[in-house]
Order: C-alpha cells, then structure tokens, then sequence
C-alpha cells in the first residue's frame, strides 16, 4: 500500500499530453499507441485513485491499467 | 434546518499521547519558509494524516489557523460553500459575507465569483492565514472543484491551504508541483518507522516488545498506524506477543477485521455493545448514545474509551463530541450489521428520532432512511425538504428522495414540490415536470386531509401556471392562477401569497394594471401573515417597478426604498434584491441624481453577479450604458452596452432582449454608426428605406415598457436621419407610430414612455417645421413629467429639447408649467458636457485611450484608478464615488488584469505611460 510503483494507464483514443496533463493531479508521459493513449505514471495508491478519478470525470474510457513495469521489461519513465 | 455544525469547524483536539513526528513537522516548515501555498497530506486511511497536520497547526501559534472537517454530505456545493465561509469567518467575520447572504437566500453563485469574492476578501490579511480541510476526498462535485481550480489559479499571496486526504484531489497538481507551490507528505512519510513504532507502543499503548517483534510488526503492518494501534492493544493481554505477532497475515483490511475482533473480544460484554451498537452514528455524544443504546452511562462509556485508546476522536474541546476513527467505525458497522442486522434498524430509529428531537433534521433524514423507516422519513422530509431547498440544499434533498423506495416518494408530495421549486427558481423549467408530474399523481391517490390535498393542489397549479407562462401560453397560464385562487384554503397564508403574486405578474403581463396591483398587495398582506419574506420582497418589487412604470416615481421610491434598507440589514440576499436596486437606480437617474442612480446599480450589478442572474447583469450594463450617453461618454456607454450584449441568451427574458437592443440603437447613433443602428433595428421588423415600415403594434394592454423603447428607438433613427439632411421625409412617417404608440402609452398609464414617445415626436415636429405641435408636444411633457420631477429623460434628448425650452421661456409660452422646474431642467441640460448626436465622440479621453489595451477599462474603473492615484485607501474610494469596499475591490482587481500588473505601484506608473492618468 505504501510503496510508490510505475503503473501504466491505458486509455481508449488518442488524448494529447498537453490535454490531459493541463490540470492532472499528476504528470504522466503520454504517448499513442495503435488508436490507444498510454500514460505512465510513477504514484503511490492515493495518487493513482485520484489519477483515475480524474480521468473518469473526462470521460476517458480506460481500457487497462497494469504496474510491474520495471519487470515486464517495457519501455518506461525512470 | 440544521444549524452549522460547530464540531466540524474545531481542529481535533490533541491526543494526550502520541508518538511527535518531528520530520514530518520539519518538511511542513520547510515548505512554509519557502512560500509554499498548498500543503497536500494524501495517503490512505489509518496512516494519522489528521493527526499530523493538528500537531503541526499547534506549532503555527503566531497565524491564524482554521479548519474544516469534511463529511460526504459536504459534496453538495450549497452545504459545502456554508461551512466553508463559516470555517474563514472564524478568522475575519467579513470574509465572504455577501455570498454567505447570497447562499442563505437559496442561491449559489458562479464558482468563478465565489473564488474571485474570496480571494478579494483574502487579499486584505496582513500576514499568513492557513485552512484547514479535512477529509477532502469526499469532495468530487465539479462546481465545487472548479472553485478550488479558480482559487489555485489566482491564490492570495498569504494564504496557505492544507488538504488531508485520501486520494489526490482532481486538482491541477502537477502544475503547483512544477511552479514549486505544493508541499506533499506522502504514505511513505506518514508510515511509522521501526523507532516510530518502539515509542508508539510503549509510550502511547503501553506495550514494550522486543526489536525482532517490532521488525515483524513492521514488515506485517507496513507502518500502518491504525493496524500498530490495534495490535497494540491486542498484545497488551497476549501471554505470547512473538507468536501473536508472527501469527499475523493478511491484507491491511485482513489484519484489520482481525484486530478489531480481537480487541473486541477482550472488552467486556456491555463495552462490545457500546461499540457495536454506536458504530451506526457518525458523531457521537452521551445523550445521543444513551437514546441509541438505552443505557444511561453514555458518558462515563466515551470517556473511558477515549482513555483506553480505542478510536474514539474528540470534536470539540468539551468533551462533548467524539467520532470514531474511520476505518475502526467501518469495522465495527460490518461486525454490528453481520451479527445484529435486524437490531441495527432499530439503532438507526433511534437515532434518527433523537436527531429529529434535537431538529437536526440532516441527520435524523439520514438514519430513518438507514432504519428504512419510510413514513418516518417521509414526514421528515414534509417537515423539512421545503426549507432545505429554499436554502440551496436542493442537492442533499434530491438524494433522499431517490434513496425512498418508489412507492413511498410519491407519499412525500412535499418533498417533490420542494424540488420542483428548486428547478423553477434555478430556471431549469423541464427538470421540474417530473416533480410535478408525481404530486399529480397524489392528488388522485391520497388518503390525507382534504385541507392537505387542497393546499398541495393550489400550489402545484400556481407551478404549472409558471410553467405555461414561461412557454408564452399567457392565457392559458392565467386561467390556471385564477383556477388555483379558488382553491386556496382560506388559513394557508403561504399559499395565497404565492398565488396572488403569481396573478399579479400575469395580470401585468397582459395589461390588467389594477387588478395587477390589487393582486400584489394582497400577495404582500398574505406574505406577511404567513411570514413569506420572498413573497414579501417580491410583492413590493412588483408594487414599486409598476408605480415607476407608471410614472410614480415618488411612490415607487417610498415603496423600494424601505426594501432597499431591510436587504442590506439583512443577512441573506434574495435574487429580487437586484431588482430594487435597479428600480431605485431607474428613479435616482430620472430625478438627474446620477451618483445615487450610480451607485444602485453597482449593488444591483453586484447581486446580479453574486447570484449568478443574468439578465440582471445585462440590465445593469444597459443602464451604465444609458448613464454614459447621458454624461456624454458614449464609447464608455458602448463599451458597456457591448456587455449586455454578449450576455444576451437564447432563454433571455423579452424584455431584457428588447432594452438592450433600444439602447444598443442608441449608442450606435451617438458614435456616428447609423448603420449599426438601421441593422439591429432591421432585425427586429423595422425598415428605413424609401418608406418607414415598423412592425405592427401589440394590442394596447400588452405594450410593455420595453418594446416601447424599442419602438421609441425606431424614431430615434428617423429623427436622426432627418437631423444629418439624409431623410428629411422619415419623421413624417414616424409621426404615426408616435401618435399611435403614445396613445398606448398613455391608455396603460406608462408614463416614462409616454414622456420620451412627447419628446421624440415634438422633435419630428420640429423638423417637419411644425413648431406650434412640438410647442404643444413639449409642453405636455413637461406637464406630465412636473409632478413626479422627471429630469433625464429632457437631457437625453440634449440639445434640441434645450433649444425649444429655452424658446418657450423666453416666449412666455409655459404658463401651466412651474418655471422653476424648466429652469432645474435647463440648468441640468447645461451641465452635460458634450450633449449626445449634436457632437462628435471625444477623440482623446481617457477613456478612448483605454481601449488601447487588449481590454479597456471601463469609466468606473478609471474613476477608481484615478481615486488610487490620489493615495486614497479603499474605504476612502468607496466614500468618494459612493461604492461599497468591496465593489472597489473588484474593480481594482479587473484593473490589475486589465494592465496586466499586480499591484498599485505598477498600475498608476503603467496608467501614466498609457497617459490614463
């Protein structure tokens, strides 16, 4: 609960970074991905509960968010 | 209703023991010495946010501190913005007070202007001030956090917010984080470490366990304070805490529930039931606790747990509220609910009938509905749902109702009505119908008293007259009101007052003036008995604004002025006190007291903004507009009537469309744009080419003042043709609308019109070469307007109106006319400075340069920023240009956007350099 981990955020449709970090709780890296927008953020639980939240009230479809970044190898923020 | 619940506003007491973070208290300070504004405590529950930042507040003796508990019956914004003014108030008790008055009156203003008159209001603190808001996860209504956006947008240099909770907040973080303005304190900096975690058991639990245990109890705990504090009190009996300590697995909730169980295990029988059967409340207090359980110790309970370290969090210094820690609360409530479900509704019933007693009806609605008591709730809501929603709590209403099972919503025909209410006020008309739709339902259906029933059905009528109204079904919605005054029930005082105000707005819609009046006053006496003060007030704006049509002036004053006076002693702020700021304002303008007239119409400007009314906003720029062309500034007037229009909506009230239009015609002609002028009236039927066709007239009873204008309007554009030598034949043409139009005028007694549709047509007259008819014209007028002191309305018409005057005088012409009023008229007409059309718009005012910014700043705003160059304080400008501080305030704020500085130094030398000074 306490640790803070790199989470991937995936999200339906393409969102630019500028939009969708102009009033973020927190700053993600975002890119494209085939008709999809991933965002990568290094949070602990409560940032990515408000992360998320505030994606929801967007209107962002998410279609998975996953951690463990570090061990799958993916390509990921430091 | 419920008063403001003063626990929510006390920081939590100190615990006696605790363990001091003194880290976490050198990373708070570190962050206030370098300017950080936000300090943001986020991590999940049982990490001691709360108790963190009280220790740290405690260190801050030297500024001023409140604070704000939240509780997710706050994410409703009319409930929110109460408490909040009320937690800043403790601090300075001016801060925030006209929206505190404009909430109070049922209305919440746009978030944009609650955050811009709060931080105008926060400007003024010399030094550093901190608020406090605890719980801040319950927050995610949208109006409530585009407050906080325009806050953290504009935030006042010395003011400092700290927010606990449990999740980031959907607040744009990330930006403070970049800008350096965020102080953060983490799960990882709230967790206890090994050497947290030896002091907290021994100091504060009184448990001392060897290092190798406390390295298990960490790794199991993750330094999770609310599962420490629980172990801790598990131990305390354990003949073996290794292997009870060892024995611990699970998930936090897992080692939780676990915990809970086992400390509730070691209570004895009679404390377990105090616990489980107090878990349902959210506050507790020994009476409420003695209602629920039934015992009469309640107290010596409470303050036994307290000692014992068992959750339980004061609220108040006295020892009189408490609540228990969250997550322990949530623990015991699924304990209580799995073990004892059919008792728990009995708990609820209680309490609910202890907080109805104690008229805390938020609460008491809350745990009927938990009980599921329905016709308990239900009579609560009768009781109560109409008040709430007056208040603005239409939110917290809404939710009850939808948590009532279908066929008991249809039994709180109050409850409904109350809402529609809330839709009809607030203007969303189609949201009412459902509302309605189920009291109609009641009407066939109900076994309740046939009084009940009548009265219910009266106003549900007078509501759906409202309605038909508003879609222009006039006579339909008349014969409704009329229907419903006969079924008024001859005690319910309320009721009649509402129906006799709704007649009388239809009867004056539709011309029927005197049983238009007969029917406000009756609304006012029934008002007043039934102690309506909305009705009240309305009533009396309704008798004022047709005395000032009509004419009557001095009457209309007499009327307004003594509402005036009670609106501004009082302590809430209806949205008709914009109305008779704007009727005092009208009077003052045609009595030629234009800094009065001024400074009405900036308190009605202000309460239209606080209450987010529009046409009130657009009704107030159309008058500055008129006021400028009548000073003789009319880029200034256009600037102003440029407002107006911007604001004009597709569900903007006729009348509003239709004033602005008339004075935007009028603007266009005194800047020398007839063309602008011949478009906005060709919109609305008028042609001006070889023939003057206007479109055709309403029957006499429905020409309003308004259209009048416009139509007055129409021959301001003739005569100005004719004036430039373009048309000399148009007022000829225009002679026929103005027979016909004062002849309508005068048969609806509307005097203000009557009087320019004179003054206008005795200039058509003049042009015609007519002089013996404008004489006749003009002294008519001024035999109409003599009476009452009408003075603006000759200086609107400058120069010409002058000339005639003069004439006349000289002539000896004005016999049935007191000279002495011709010569205050002329003696007015003298003192413009530039009458209007006769001159050419001043190229090199201040005012003009002005508009070399990207937005200009507008007369006021110039009358300000000279005030400020003269070193006057704020209090000094408001007594100088007759406005209240907090009006100066906003203009000195627009100011600072406006030339883009940010304080007063740098506007008077950017204003000098843009020669404005």
């Amino acid at each position: 609960m306490s640790d803070t981990r790199l989470y991937l955020v995936q999200i339906a449709g393409h969102v630019s970074a500028e939009t969708i970090n102009a009033s973020s709780p927190i700053k993600m890296v975002v890119t494209p991905k085939d008709g999809t927008t991933q965002c990568i953020v290094r949070t602990d639980q409560s940032g990515l509960i408000g992360l998320l939240r505030y994606l929801h009230t967007r209107n962002l479809v998410f279609l998975s968010i996953s951690s463990n970044l570090e061990q799958s190898g993916e390509s990921h923020v430091p | 209703m419920d008063a403001l619940l003063a626990t929510k506003l006390h920081q939590p007491a100190s615990l006696t023991k605790s363990v001091k973070r003194s880290q976490l208290l050198q990373r708070l300070n570190a962050g206030l010495e370098s300017g950080y504004q936000i300090f943001l405590v986020s991590a999940p529950a049982g990490f001691g946010k709360t108790t963190c930042v009280s220790e740290w507040v405690n260190t801050l003796k030297k500024f001023p501190v409140t604070w704000l508990s939240l509780d997710p019956a706050d994410d409703d914004p009319g409930r929110f913005f109460a408490y909040l003014l009320a937690a800043l108030q403790k601090l300075d008790e001016h801060i925030g007070q006209e929206i505190a008055g404009t909430l109070r009156a049922g209305q919440l203003p746009p978030a944009e202007v609650i955050s811009i008159t709060l931080i105008n209001d926060m400007l003024k603190f010399d030094r550093e001030f901190f608020l406090v808001l605890d719980d801040f996860h319950v927050i995610q209504e949208v109006f409530i956090l585009e407050f906080f956006e325009n806050l953290l947008a504009n935030f006042p240099p010395r003011f400092r917010l700290i927010l606990i909770t449990r999740e980031d907040p959907s607040l744009p973080l990330a930006q403070l984080r970049a800008n350096n303005r965020l102080t953060e304190i983490r799960v990882l900096d709230l967790r206890f470490k090994k050497e947290d975690i030896e002091r907290f058991l021994r100091e504060v639990m009184g448990v001392s366990i060897s290092p190798s245990d406390i390295g298990v109890l960490e790794d199991k705990t993750e330094g999770w304070i609310a599962g420490l504090q629980l172990a801790g009190l598990s131990i305390r009996d354990q003949d073996n805490p290794s292997d009870f300590i060892a024995n611990l697995s699970g998930s936090h909730r897992h080692i939780l529930a676990y915990l809970t169980e086992q400390v509730l295990d070691r209570q004895p029988e009679d404390i377990r039931a105090f616990l489980l059967q107090t878990s349902i409340l959210d506050k507790l207090t020994a009476d409420l606790c003695n209602a629920v359980t039934g015992r009469v110790d309640s107290r010596a309970v409470l303050e036994r747990l307290f000692h014992a370290n068992l959750f339980l969090v004061p609220l108040d210094y006295e020892g009189e509220w408490y609540r228990y820690h969250h997550l322990f609360a949530d623990l015991l409530r699924s304990l209580q609910k799995s073990h004892q479900a059919e008792k728990t509704t009995e708990l609820h019933r209680r309490a609910g009938h202890w907080f109805a007693e104690s008229d805390m009806a938020t609460d008491a609605i809350q745990h009927a509905l938990d009980a599921e008591d329905y016709p308990f709730a239900v009579d609560l809501l009768e009781g109560y749902a109409l008040d709430m929603v007056m208040q603005g709590y239409a939110k917290t209403v809404n939710d009850w109702v939808k948590a009532l099972p279908a066929d008991w919503c249809s039994q709180s025909p109050r409850s409904n009505l109350a809402l529609a209410w809330a839709h009809l006020l607030r203007g969303t008309y189609v949201q009412a119908s459902p509302y309605l739709e189920r009291l109609e339902s009641f009407f066939s259906g109900s076994q309740e008293e046939e009084a009940e029933r009548q009265s219910l059905k009266t106003e549900w009528l007078v509501m759906q007259s409202l309605l038909l109204n508003r879609q222009g079904k006039t006579q339909e919605s008349l014969a409704m009101a009329e229907e419903a005054l006969k079924l008024v029930p001859s005690d319910d005082d309320r009721v009649r007052s509402l129906t006799q105000f709704c007649l009388a707005t239809l009867y004056q819609a539709t011309g029927k003036n005197e049983r238009a009046i007969d029917a406000f006053q009756s609304a006012l006496q029934a008002s007043r008995v039934a102690g309506n003060t909305i009705v009240e007030m309305l009533s009396t704006c309704g008798l004022a604004q047709m005395a000032f049509e009509h004419g009557q002036l001095h009457q209309a004053y007499e009327t307004a002025s003594p509402v005036s006076a009670q609106i501004e002693k009082s302590s809430s702020l209806p949205p008709i006190s914009t109305v008779i700021f704007g009727i005092l304002g009208e009077i003052c303008y045609q009595w030629h007291q234009l800094e009065r007239a001024r400074h009405f119409y900036e308190r009605a400007l202000q309460l239209s903004i606080l209450g987010g009314y529009n046409s009130g906003i657009i009704g107030c720029h159309t008058f500055f507009a008129r006021l400028f062309l009548l000073e003789g500034d009319p880029d200034a007037a256009a600037q102003e009537i440029q407002k107006s229009s911007e604001l004009l909506q597709v569900d903007t009230p006729d009348y509003v469309r239709q004033e602005t239009l008339a004075y935007q015609t009028r603007v266009d002609l005194a800047r020398n744009r007839p063309a602008a002028a011949e478009r906005a009236l060709q919109s609305e039927g008028f042609s001006f080419g070889d023939q003057f066709c206007y479109p055709d007239l309403p029957p006499a009873p429905n020409l309003s003042y308004s259209l009048g204008l416009l139509y007055n309007s129409s021959l301001c554009f003739l005569l100005d043709k004719a004036q430039d030598g373009r048309n000399l034949a148009g007022p000829k043409n225009g002679l026929e609308l103005a027979d016909q139009l004062l002849d309508m005028a005068l048969v609806n007694g509307l005097i203000s019109l009557a009087l320019e549709t004179l003054l206008l047509r005795a200039q058509m007259h003049t042009v015609q070469g007519d002089h013996g008819a404008s004489q006749a014209d003009y002294r008519k007028a001024l035999e109409l307007a003599e009476p009452e002191g009408f003075i603006a309305v000759f200086i609107e018409h400058g120069q010409p109106a002058a000339e005639a005057l003069m004439e006349m005088v000289k002539r000896k012409q004005l016999e049935e006319v007191h000279l002495d009023y011709v010569k205050r008229i002329l003696a007015a007409l003298s003192e413009v400075r530039r009458p209007l059309r006769e001159r050419p718009a001043p190229v090199s005012s201040a005012r003009t340069r002005s508009a070399a910014l990207i937005e200009p700043l507008t007369g006021r705003e110039l009358d300000v920023l000279r005030a400020m160059s003269e070193g006057l304080k704020y209090k000094e400008i408001g007594e100088k240009l007759f406005i209240s501080q907090n009006t100066v305030r906003y203009h000195v704020k627009s100011i600072y956007g406006k030339l883009n500085v940010s304080n007063k130094t740098q506007a008077i030398k950017k204003a000098r350099g843009l020669q404005l000074l």
